[in-house]
């Protein structure tokens, strides 16, 4: 019983770092169409930039957060005008494009950071601890934060005139510009909030993880598993899909192990995508 | 008229001052290069362990062409280093050996993961490439690799002592090891539960997925278990500071211990301090308190011109060390860094010795069918109630 809990809260834990960094990549592929290989780099990316703003510059950990946030929110910007708003409906050319981009980001970390995981480490230690069960307060917070967050993106986009204009490019994209919606200031706009998204997520996650060069490989895998699972392109299906894998994650890590428990994740994902191909809460065909 | 033989003899004078220069400039070099390749991790948690192969490798070049050369016959030859990411996978022990073979180059230090010897062997014995691996994978080397040599013990050689002497200053009966759920993970795990079985302890083995970066289920797993001790001495280092980090943070008070590649840093890092560490005893692959270690350190300050590797890689980087030295030696004695069979009957012939541990020993017979691993000493270090007690010496006896 104490595990239960225990492992309920860790799964709640791990379902908001994933719903966080997936919602930012199913928000790019939903309204542009784009698959972003670089979504795993903008994490790590965040991390790196938090990082070096607490020891470099000494700079508080809440100030690093939102410098980070800024900073990879603007590198993604102007990446999308530079190397991907020219080739956004060749899907093949934004993949090896964004490839490229994340395998260039990695390198740099490494000529810049060295190999070797960096010595980050989250402001608050200890855990809050109840009757069979604990949390830690650095998850509690990016909890906190993460929600915020989420509330943050879902009222941009489903409250304001700029998510509307969004959630139209995604519906019809032919549509919405003979509306007069520019996708020109969409695009960057969109890319720049997933990717700021992608390095808050890391700013507040790797010093309770861990930070590393190559750290955004398995996160970009997580962020596949979740919008795949929930529907490319839906916000709602990967903040779904995103706790509904954190958790599973989470029990099954506990109560199978650390090997069989990976499986049952993955077998789990295959069934539900066999019954459900375009996911759990995806249309069967994209339109744009 | 007799301007132009003048001017001949000017110039020839000239060539002739060009040339002895030239050649005095160039005198350990003349043209010829002894090519070490090292393979290992050096990217991703596992990068401390191939990052340190490389420095050990680039800080013998520089040793060696501080001297003039590699004495090879009546010449000397510069050593260079050509390193290889294998990122601790069998597909990268593989392509490691498929870059070295072409660069045409024969002698490697490395791979150092299980994996990647799992890669690396099959292709090597193809291409003709002779290494000093650097891992605790079973049957790392046997009569079936007559060119791979072993420079790092393996738990089962120095585990038996040891395991009795944490089990006198450590009171264990139940002991889960924890390890990846690869080659990498799973020999040195099984390897050590048979240790410990044999001394009297139960031992549960706990698998993770590789590349696993958070571990709180798995620190939920070891609070519901409730042994005496964990052993992860077969995790990458930067797996371990998470996992103890997320233990402490779940609440663990039990006993540490690493009896393998990890050493002190990664543990006391993902614990916040030495202060907060109840019990944690780990296996150093070197004995680190010798005064030949700090010898090193002062040497590597002087050649390399930077500071001393970190103390989480400086075992590593010794013991690739003395595999590198030995085999720089053998390249010397054979007079080739290209026929690796009478580089191997060198290394068979000699008795190892390091700059910095003295004479060491060739064993292996007994465990692997082949004397071709290296025996230098080990040591033991133990932190007790939030203190450093020491490292204990632990001579490793050659066969």
């Amino acid at each position: 019983m104490d595990s239960l809990i225990s492992t309920g809260l860790i799964g709640l834990s791990l379902g908001t770092q994933y719903a966080l960094i997936s919602i930012g990549f199913t928000l790019i592929f939903g309204i542009m169409g784009v698959v972003n290989f670089a979504h795993g780099g903008f994490y790590i990316l965040g991390g790196y930039f938090a990082f070096t703003a607490t020891t470099a510059l000494g700079m508080p950990y809440v100030a690093a957060v939102v410098l980070a946030t800024l900073a990879t929110a603007v590198l993604g910007y102007v990446i999308e005008m530079i190397f991907v708003e020219k080739y956004v409906a060749d899907h093949l050319a934004t993949m090896l494009i964004t490839l490229g981009i994340y395998q260039i980001m990695t390198t740099g970390i490494v000529l810049s950071y060295g190999a070797e995981p960096a010595e980050f480490r989250f402001p608050v230690a200890g855990s809050f601890r109840g009757p069979g069960f604990y949390v830690p307060y650095a998850n509690l917070i990016v909890f906190a934060v993460c929600a915020a967050a989420i509330a943050g993106v879902y009222y941009l986009v489903f409250r304001t005139r700029y998510g509307i204009a969004l959630r139209a490019m995604a519906d019809d994209g032919p549509v919405a510009r003979a509306q007069g919606i520019p996708p020109a200031k969409m695009f960057p706009m969109a890319f720049a909030i997933a990717t700021g998204l992608a390095g808050l997520t890391g700013a507040l996650v790797t010093p309770i993880l861990a930070l590393e060069p190559h750290g955004g490989e398995s996160v970009l895998l997580k962020a596949f598993i979740v919008v795949i699972l929930g529907g490319l392109g839906s916000i709602t299906g990967a903040m779904v899909a995103a706790f509904g894998v954190g958790v599973i994650e989470a029990y099954s890590s506990v109560y199978l192990g650390g090997s069989k428990g990976a499986l049952a994740l993955f077998v789990l994902v295959v069934l539900i995508l066999l019954v459900r191909p375009q996911g759990l809460f995806g249309t069967v065909a994209r339109k744009a | 008229m007799n301007r132009l033989p003048i001017l001949f003899r000017a110039l020839a004078r000239g060539v002739l001052v060009l040339s002895c220069g030239t050649a005095a400039s160039m005198a350990w070099a003349q043209d010829c290069e002894v090519k070490l390749g090292v393979s290992g991790p050096m990217t991703g948690g596992a990068s401390a362990w191939g990052l340190a192969a490389k420095a050990a490798a680039e800080f013998e070049a520089a040793y060696v062409n501080e001297q003039g050369g590699l004495p090879m016959g009546n010449r000397k030859c510069k050593v260079k280093v050509y390193p290889f990411d294998s990122q601790y996978t069998v597909a990268g022990g593989a392509a490691a050996s498929n870059y070295f073979a072409s660069e045409n180059i024969r002698i490697v230090a490395g791979p150092i993961g299980g994996p990647e010897v799992t890669g690396f062997r099959p292709v090597a014995k193809r291409h003709g490439q002779i290494n000093f691996s650097n891992t605790y994978m079973a049957g790392v080397i046997g009569t079936e690799y007559p060119l791979g040599f072993h420079a790092l013990q393996s738990p089962i050689t120095w585990g038996p002592i040891l395991v009795k002497e944490a089990l006198k200053r450590f009171k264990i009966q139940t002991l889960m090891i924890i390890g990846a759920n690869d080659s990498g993970g799973t020999d040195g795990s099984k390897q050590l539960a048979k240790l410990y079985g044999e001394q009297g302890v139960k031992t549960q083995e706990e698998y993770f997925q590789r590349g696993t970066t958070n571990f709180a289920p798995i620190a939920q797993r070891i609070m519901a278990a409730k042994p005496d001790a964990i052993e992860i001495a077969t995790m990458p280092p930067a797996d371990a500071t998470q996992l103890v980090r997320q233990l402490m943070d779940a609440g663990y008070d039990g006993i540490i211990g690493a009896l393998g590649g990890l050493g002190a840093p990664p543990v006391i890092q993902g614990a916040g301090g030495v202060e907060k560490l109840k019990a944690y005893y780990w296996l150093e692959i070197v004995p680190v308190t010798e005064p030949g270690v700090d010898k090193f350190k002062a040497d590597f300050e002087r050649l390399m011109k930077a500071p001393p590797p970190p103390e989480h890689m400086l075992p590593h980087v010794m013991v690739g060390l003395n595999g590198d030295q030995q085999m720089l030696r053998a390249v010397s004695l054979a007079g080739t860094d290209q026929d690796v069979e009478k580089i191997a009957a060198e290394l068979r012939k000699m008795t190892p010795e390091s700059r910095y541990f003295g004479r060491g020993g060739w064993r292996g017979k007994a465990i692997y069918g082949i004397n071709q691993e290296l025996a230098f000493p080990v040591g033991l270090g133990v932190i007790q109630n939030g203190k450093r007690v020491g490292v204990l010496r632990v001579e490793i006896p050659a066969e």
